[in-house]
């Protein structure tokens, strides 16, 4: 039944090609063979002309205006404005391949077979073979353009056995499968190693831990700000409905209360609709409201404060309360987060000592020793190869889907260990893993730089965080073509971040990317909250000044807008 | 009868550029049908009697593409003299007919051959124009644009409701409204696992139809096409037909009746190439025209199968997803209440 619950785009690609080859064997040789000529000539044209037309547009400056103001408008209704560069290269494209098509059919026009010889004449079984392989190309082909155009609306599962086949076969020839590799298939892979890391390197269980105890010093703050400033911004009868149920100094407790089936907090916000403070007032009670659950938690679960709890007898605790605690949220959103913390928790809890085991390292006696420790091994290449084939000897008490992914990505990484091993340790692992299936392609041919539509994919990605792309390129860009002078382990300073800006610049004069593009890239290191600084920041391996230091500096590709940013 | 003359006769032989007279000889005319053909005066024919039958057919019909014997010159082909057959070169040379005869029979032997190419023609032509009344509307095999765009929109509605961690999912699921819908959607498919499977089934099988519409169509529209093009190709082979004929028959007749008129001693016999069926003739007419009407048939036999699959996948799939989006519509609907 496994088979059928979920989408398999194996199915639709089985569907398609015997499609294509029934319909080529129909068709027979001749005809046939128009139908695939104009289907895959053109991209041989493209392969060509591409780069060159895309080059006419962008050094004419009557069209591009023309072309960027028009899809400027078209990408902003549509809210596609983060791919318009891969709009308009598309668009192009699109147009000389139906122009090349074109050109083939009325070319073939030329040759036409006898109306006798149509009608008459019986197709020998080898014109029917040629032509359903023939079919068979088409039926790739058209197996290509579908997975990229469903991709926006359908769940395809990359690691099935013939979309897998079809992801492997991409090439540069097909732009489309480039494309669809680098937009999709890779970014999926990505997200999900990421995923899987996290949960290994324990940052995923940390960020649960630490989340809800921000959500205690909250309460803590709230109830101050609740007693000493928002009680008395009260009218009488709002007060009167707090000190009903007003225990001690509890005001959390007192507004959370429910009385005839509504909570004390809302009876509040009904009665104060028209205090000038309502603004405030309501954004206060809201968050009690949304976190009621934590709170229930916090006050009546636990017996002593947060604090004194590690992460493991928090994920215990949390995981037998869960359904009285989840009953508590009003929001779907709020209780699928508290779920999510609860799941992170448990699921490092429960591999937690097999994970120590196999980080082999003395120093690992608590959640952040661990965390410190696992991202020390992921920059030393000698103890990652160890580690890395550890655990794929080890026998997982639970065999959960996240470790099922890490087997994967430790399987690929034993695979690729040579290639990873030239690559720059800081680079998050995942991403390493990643781009060492294409390792040429990434590092040594650089295939984006010379293929329009992959470069307007990695232009939008690398100035736009929202396409999706931008955790596994930032990272493969700067450490590819920015960091090459730059020393991590002494940390990272403004000499660095003016080195980085010195490459930045090569790289703009080489036209491998505008300055527009590279102002937007600066921008978005320090706004993504996984960025290369923002990980430096959360290692420790930032200046403290640097932030001070790179607001004092001039450059052009610092933009007003960062400068705020980092004044802020 | 006649006083027999005494004749030169020259003597003709085939060579690649057809025939080419190659000496000249004095004989007694009474005796020169049996020495330079191999026809004898009285009918008696040597060769068997399938090449006599093949030989009183009609030298315009003559396909030498695809005739079981090979013919050298029209003045092989036989024809009837009272109750008696004989070739239409010996008829021409026949000492023993009067010139006036030779003439008489010369124009006879035209006239039948050109009646029976007629009627020939008129037959398959007249057979033709009933196949067309008989076939009539081609276009009877065809799934509407309308159709095609529903199944498209129901194929990329199906997939789109069942892939729920797609990028078009997330993006709604951003906004408040879209995030209840979202979830209202996932709880529906945890709570009636069939429903997935439903939503599964028929997305498939919408992309099935889309395939079957396509070859469906893709047949149709091929014989809709061939169809045309054969009936363009009939009625300009009918003009073709009609007028190379008119043209090789009146040039062949010219040539012998001149010959007669002329005093001429000899002429050399008449290629068969000048007179016979050029690429364009009544087999082929007919053949393309039997060809049409045996697809015509064939379609039309079928046309119960291909309708009846094309319905059942109508049915199943509009059926599946109208249960999956109204199951799912119902389900938000009630839980609103």
């Amino acid at each position: 039944m496994q088979f059928i619950e979920t989408f398999n785009f194996d199915i639709i690609i089985i569907l398609v090609l015997i499609a294509s080859v029934t319909a080529g064997v129909y068709y027979s040789l001749y005809r046939q063979a128009r139908k695939t000529l104009a289907l895959v000539v053109p991209f041989i044209g493209l392969y060509f002309l591409y780069g060159l037309v895309m080059g006419f547009i962008q050094d004419t400056p009557a069209i591009y205006d023309v072309t960027n103001k028009v899809f400027g408008w078209i990408a902003k209704f549509l809210g596609l404005l983060a791919y318009k560069n891969i709009m308009i290269t598309g668009f192009v494209g699109l147009i000389l391949y139906l122009a090349m098509a074109g050109i083939i059919i009325l070319i073939y026009g030329f040759f036409p077979i006898t109306v006798e010889k149509r009608v008459l004449a019986k197709t020998k079984p080898f014109s029917r073979v040629v032509a359903g392989l023939l079919g068979f190309i088409n039926g790739y082909i058209i197996v290509i353009i579908l997975m990229a155009v469903l991709k926006p609306i359908a769940t395809i599962d990359y690691d099935r056995p013939l979309t897998a086949v079809m992801n492997e076969t991409s090439n540069v020839y097909i732009p489309i499968s480039k494309l669809n590799e680098i937009q999709n298939a890779n970014i999926e892979k990505y997200e999900k190693y990421k995923d899987a890391f996290d949960f290994l390197s324990g940052k995923q269980a940390a960020a649960a831990y630490e989340a809800l105890a921000e959500i205690s010093d909250d309460f803590q703050t709230l109830n101050d700000y609740f007693e000493t400033t928002m009680y008395s911004q009260l009218g009488v009868d709002s007060q009167a409905l707090v000190d009903a149920q007003l225990i001690g100094t509890d005001f959390v407790s007192a507004f959370l209360t429910e009385v005839d089936g509504t909570m004390v907090l809302s009876d509040v916000l009904t009665e104060e609709a028209d205090n000038p403070e309502i603004s405030s007032i309501t954004e206060k009670l809201t968050y009690l409201k949304n976190n009621k659950g934590y709170w229930l938690f916090l006050s009546e679960i636990l017996e002593n404060d947060f604090d004194t709890y590690d992460f493991s007898s928090i994920s215990e605790s949390l995981s037998t309360n869960s359904e009285v605690i989840s009953a508590e949220f009003v929001g779907v959103r709020e209780r699928d987060l508290f779920l999510k913390r609860r799941d992170d928790l448990a699921n490092f809890a429960s591999h937690f000592s097999q994970f120590t085991v196999l980080a082999d390292d003395a120093a690992i006696v608590n959640l952040p020793t661990y965390k410190t420790s696992f991202s020390d091994l992921l920059i030393d290449a000698e103890r990652l190869n160890a580690y890395a084939a550890a655990f794929l000897a080890t026998e997982f008490t639970e065999t959960s889907p996240l470790i099922q992914t890490l087997q994967s990505a430790f399987g690929e990484y034993s695979r690729n260990q040579e290639t990873i091993g030239l690559m720059n340790p800081w680079m998050a692992l995942e991403s390493r893993i990643i781009l060492a299936h294409r390792n040429a392609e990434w590092m040594t041919a650089k295939t984006w730089e010379t293929q329009p539509l992959l470069k307007s994919y990695m232009t939008d990605t690398l100035t736009g965080i929202s396409t999706g792309g931008f955790g596994l390129y930032h990272e493969y860009f700067f450490y590819t073509y920015l960091a090459g002078e730059v020393t991590f382990a002494d940390g990272f300073d403004v000499t660095d971040f003016a080195s980085v800006l010195s490459q930045l610049e090569t790289v703009v004069a080489s036209g491998t990317m505008s300055a527009d593009a590279a102002i937007s890239y600066i921008e978005n290191l320090f706004l993504y909250p996984s960025s290369v600084i923002n990980v430096w920041e959360e290692r420790g391996n930032l200046s403290p000044t640097l932030f001070d230091d790179i607001y004092a500096m001039n450059h052009a590709y610092l933009s007003e807008e960062l400068k705020t940013l980092l004044g802020g | 009868m006649p006083k027999p003359n005494k004749l030169k006769t020259a003597v003709y032989e085939l060579s690649e550029k057809g025939y080419v007279k190659v000496g000249e000889e004095t004989s007694d005319q009474s005796t020169m049908g049996a020495s330079a053909n191999p026809y004898q005066t009285d009918g008696q024919i040597n060769t068997d009697s399938a090449k006599m039958l093949f030989l009183r057919g009609n030298p315009f019909m003559y396909n030498s593409k695809t005739a079981a014997y090979q013919i050298t010159s029209v003045e092989e082909y036989l024809i009837k003299i009272r109750k008696q057959e004989m070739a239409f070169g010996d008829v021409l040379r026949n000492p023993e007919f009067t010139r006036r005869k030779r003439r008489k029979l010369i124009k006879q032997a035209f006239q039948t051959w050109d009646k029976q190419y007629n009627t020939q023609k008129k037959t398959v032509f007249t057979e033709n124009e009933k196949t067309v009344d008989v076939i009539g509307d081609v276009n009877f095999m065809k799934i509407s644009l309308g159709m095609k765009l529903l199944i498209i929109f129901l194929f990329g509605l199906m997939i789109f409701i069942i892939s729920t961690d797609s990028f078009l999912w997330e993006k709604i699921a951003e906004h408040n409204f879209g995030f209840r819908i979202y979830n209202q959607l996932i709880g529906i498919f945890e709570g009636a696992s069939w429903l997935k499977i439903v939503g599964n089934l028929t997305t498939y099988l919408l992309i099935l139809f889309i395939f079957y519409a396509a070859i469906y169509t893709m047949i149709s529209t091929d014989y809709v096409k061939e169809y045309k093009m054969a009936q363009n190709y009939l009625k300009k082979s009918e003009k073709t037909i009609s007028r190379q004929y008119k043209k090789k028959s009146q040039k062949a007749r010219k040539y012998y009746l001149s010959y007669i008129n002329s005093k001429k001693p000899f002429i050399a016999p008449l290629d068969i190439k000048a007179v016979e069926e050029g690429q364009v003739n009544i087999a082929t007419f007919d053949r393309v025209r039997q060809v049409t009407v045996d697809r015509a048939y064939k379609l039309k036999k079928s046309r119960p199968i291909y309708v009846g699959i094309k319905n059942i996948f109508l049915f199943l799939s509009v059926g599946g997803a109208a249960t999956v989006i109204g199951y799912a519509l119902f389900k938000m609907i009630i839980s609103v209440f």
